[in-house]
């Protein structure tokens, strides 16, 4: 008799004691190395770990930067134009495959490839494609269209698009992807009575199709917003961060303080930054699927 | 039978002997860690593992390839895990910096029984021994004041390669009336700090030593840099509008073949030239970089290996073997052909074992450039001031040459104001 409780006890405890492991793990992946990096960042560190308290300088030195303030602004201007393009040009993609078109699967795994290729392959060719001595405008100059100009990628101003759309080249098959997966998946009979309602098909993907798989995007758009953070080697492959520092992107910054100035404590401020950059998305979100959830409870209740 | 017997006892006994007298006295072992993983490059530290062997040491090495940075990473998590490599490629002001960690061994020893002092040049003596000891060994020296000139185009305008920064410019003017591009560049940030370098130290050797030596930050905001800035502007308007992403091979190859008439670079050039079958004096020809004041200028970088504090004896040992390989003339020729550069000792002779005239050239240079006290480091290799001020001054350059609307007076003041907030 206590032997068969004690054995039903445990299996249902199980469930508990096979997520421990990877609650350890996570907490300190996610909150004790947060905690870590953010007290060497106001550490007296420099080439070696030193865990003297050493005050907030090294904010201050990193916000007078202006490198780190160019990267600060292109990860937001990058994360937000890569997500939204992706997501767009994905949409749009998923939304032609669904017609019914001839060999499906060959267009599928064309626009799916670009997410097989690394970031370094694709910021190489692109590089040669838009620079003005090896790509576009030399063909076009060799075509004898003398005075075509296409030099964004040595542009200041432009180079971050030259960023951008390479990002959205490479991401937006993977997006495409998930967001037909999607499609497929919704009802054929709520496509049907919209239909007899008399509702045109853009208008039916438009009300109908698109908001019941809104649960894809917000998936997708979480996936690409780590892309944008963590992006390093498409910008490093693509233009080196330049013209100048144009577009040098913060996770850039971070290795170089880290890794070659021998700056540890202002490059984990400088790591600290980009948490908070990810906060100032993230918080705003759960607050608002919090407010969303408790007002469904309420009509519910 | 017998005999047999007795022989074989007497092998065995000395060999117990043998073993008994190596036992007491340390074996010489060491394990390298450097950058320097593929091409001709990876030959010579080969080679170097071979000398080694040859003197009786056993050879290790660590190679991590890529940046510099990937050994400074892999060089920290083995110093705060207690477990120092003995020996480590570093260079410049690096050797200070782990130098005041107090992690590094002293050659005092190795380095007085062999006249080191004597026979290094003096502006590298200084980075070698940052607290008055030796705590590494120079391999090599590069120069990074070298100007390449296209001898088709030079030959086609009639004018003779520039002394002076005018100089230059007047000969600019006459290649880009005549549909050339003056200079082949490729923008990134340490070669358009290399060719700053040259023209700082081109136009007034002093400030270069206050501002670029000691990171003297009024230095910096003087009417001196301000001109120096001016010239670089001028410059960056003699390059083509191809200079972003541009790799500094391809810079290389628009000069050797014609196409551009003058690149500014170090002396790896000459070792890349050769190897693409370009020759000196028919395709091109290497002059120091213009100066203002005459005579003759040598700005130097260097490539080291520092040594760290070990425990075990055999290590200790091999680092003594290991240093004094380095410094052998034998292995500064080897290495240095392979590399473009010249030996890290001013007493070897260079017109044996395969060096070019521009490497001979070099040799010349810097003797005649220590007899009149115009050596100098350079900054944009890392052989001056710490990392962190280094890279914020190189960040100031790259953009002054990206961007036009910045003016030489502002940008004065954006490198000391860069420099003032790393300190």
């Amino acid at each position: 008799m206590t032997k068969r409780s004690l054995g039903s006890r445990l299996a249902e405890k199980t469930p508990q004691l096979v997520l421990i492991p990877t609650l350890v793990a996570a907490f300190m992946y996610v909150v004790v190395f947060s905690l870590w990096t953010l007290w060497i960042s106001v550490s007296q560190s420099t080439l070696l770990p030193n865990m003297a308290y050493g005050g907030f300088g090294e904010y201050a030195a990193l916000w007078q930067s202006k490198r780190w303030v160019v990267s600060y602004q292109n990860l937001f201007v990058f994360g937000a134009l890569y997500v939204v393009g992706s997501l767009f040009i994905g949409s749009l993609l998923a939304i032609l495959i669904d017609q019914r078109v001839r060999f499906e699967s060959v267009w599928r795994t064309i626009f799916l490839y670009p997410l097989a290729i690394s970031f370094i392959v694709t910021g190489t060719v692109w590089r040669w494609i838009f620079h003005p001595q090896t790509g576009v405008e030399r063909a076009l100059n060799d075509l004898g269209w003398i005075s075509a100009n296409f030099d964004w990628i040595t542009d200041r101003d432009m180079a971050l698009y030259v960023v951008i759309f390479t990002g959205i080249w490479h991401a937006s098959g993977f997006a495409m992807a998930l967001i037909l997966a999607g499609l497929r998946s919704v009802d054929g009979d709520l496509v049907k009575a919209a239909q007899i309602d008399g509702a045109s098909m853009p208008r039916i993907y438009r009300k109908v199709i698109l908001p019941t798989i809104w649960p894809i995007f917000i998936a997708v758009t979480v996936v690409l917003l780590q892309f944008a953070i963590k992006t390093y080697d498409l910008v490093v492959a693509l233009t080196q961060g330049g013209p100048g520092v144009a577009t040098t992107v913060p996770a850039i910054v971070v290795y170089d303080l880290m890794f070659q100035r021998g700056q540890i404590a202002q490059g984990a401020a400088a790591a600290v930054m980009i948490l908070v950059a990810l906060a100032m998305v993230i918080v705003p979100y759960v607050l608002w699927t919090n407010w969303q959830a408790k007002k469904e409870g309420q009509r519910h209740g | 039978m017998k005999l047999n017997k007795a022989y074989t006892l007497t092998t065995a006994s000395v060999l117990a002997i043998a073993a008994l007298a190596t036992a007491a006295q340390a074996e010489p072992k060491t394990n390298m860690m450097h950058q320097w993983a593929q091409g001709s490059e990876a030959a010579a530290i080969a080679k170097l593992g071979e000398m080694f062997e040859a003197a009786g040491g056993t050879w290790e090495q660590t190679a991590i390839s890529g940046h510099t940075s990937n050994t400074l990473a892999k060089l920290r998590s083995d110093i705060v895990a207690g477990n120092a490599p003995a020996a480590v490629q570093l260079k410049g002001p690096e050797i200070a910096e782990w130098n005041s960690t107090g992690t590094t061994a002293n050659l005092d020893e190795v380095a007085a029984a062999e006249g080191w002092d004597d026979v290094v040049a003096p502006e590298l003596t200084s980075v070698m021994k940052p607290t008055g000891s030796w705590v590494a060994a120079p391999m090599n020296i590069h120069r990074v004041n070298w100007l390449y000139s296209s001898t088709k185009i030079l030959n086609e305008l009639g004018l003779d390669v520039p002394k002076t920064w005018d100089d230059f410019n007047a000969a600019c003017d006459k290649i880009v009336a005549a549909g050339h591009t003056c200079i082949a560049h490729g923008a990134a940030d340490w070669s358009d700090a290399t060719t700053f370098d040259s023209v700082v130290y081109g136009m007034d050797i002093d400030l270069y030593r206050k501002a670029f030596q000691e990171a003297d930050v009024d230095a910096m905001r003087s009417q001196g840099m301000i001109d120096a800035f001016a010239q670089l502007r001028k410059m960056v308007g003699y390059m083509d509008d191809g200079i972003n992403g541009r790799s500094w091979e391809q810079s290389m190859t628009m000069t050797m073949t014609g196409e551009a008439a003058f690149f500014l670079m170090g002396d790896w050039t000459v070792a890349s030239a050769n190897l693409a079958g370009f020759k000196e004096g028919e395709d091109y020809l290497c002059n120091q970089t213009p100066v203002n004041w005459g005579g003759n200028g040598f700005i130097l970088n260097a490539d080291s290996v520092v040594f760290f504090q070990q425990s075990d004896p055999d290590y200790i040992e091999g680092q003594k073997l290991l240093a004094s390989t380095i410094m052998s003339p034998e292995f500064q020729v080897t290495f240095n052909v392979a590399k473009g550069s010249i030996p890290s000792r001013t007493d070897v002779d260079l017109s044996k074992g395969g060096f070019t005239q521009c490497q001979q050239q070099g040799l010349a240079d810097l003797k005649a450039s220590v007899s009149e006290g115009t050596l100098v480091r350079s900054m944009a290799h890392n052989m001056t001031v710490l990392q962190k001020f280094r890279g914020a001054m190189m960040e100031v350059i790259t953009e002054f040459v990206a961007d036009d609307s910045i003016t030489p007076e502002e940008a004065a003041n954006q490198l000391a104001d860069a420099v003032e907030l790393q300190s």
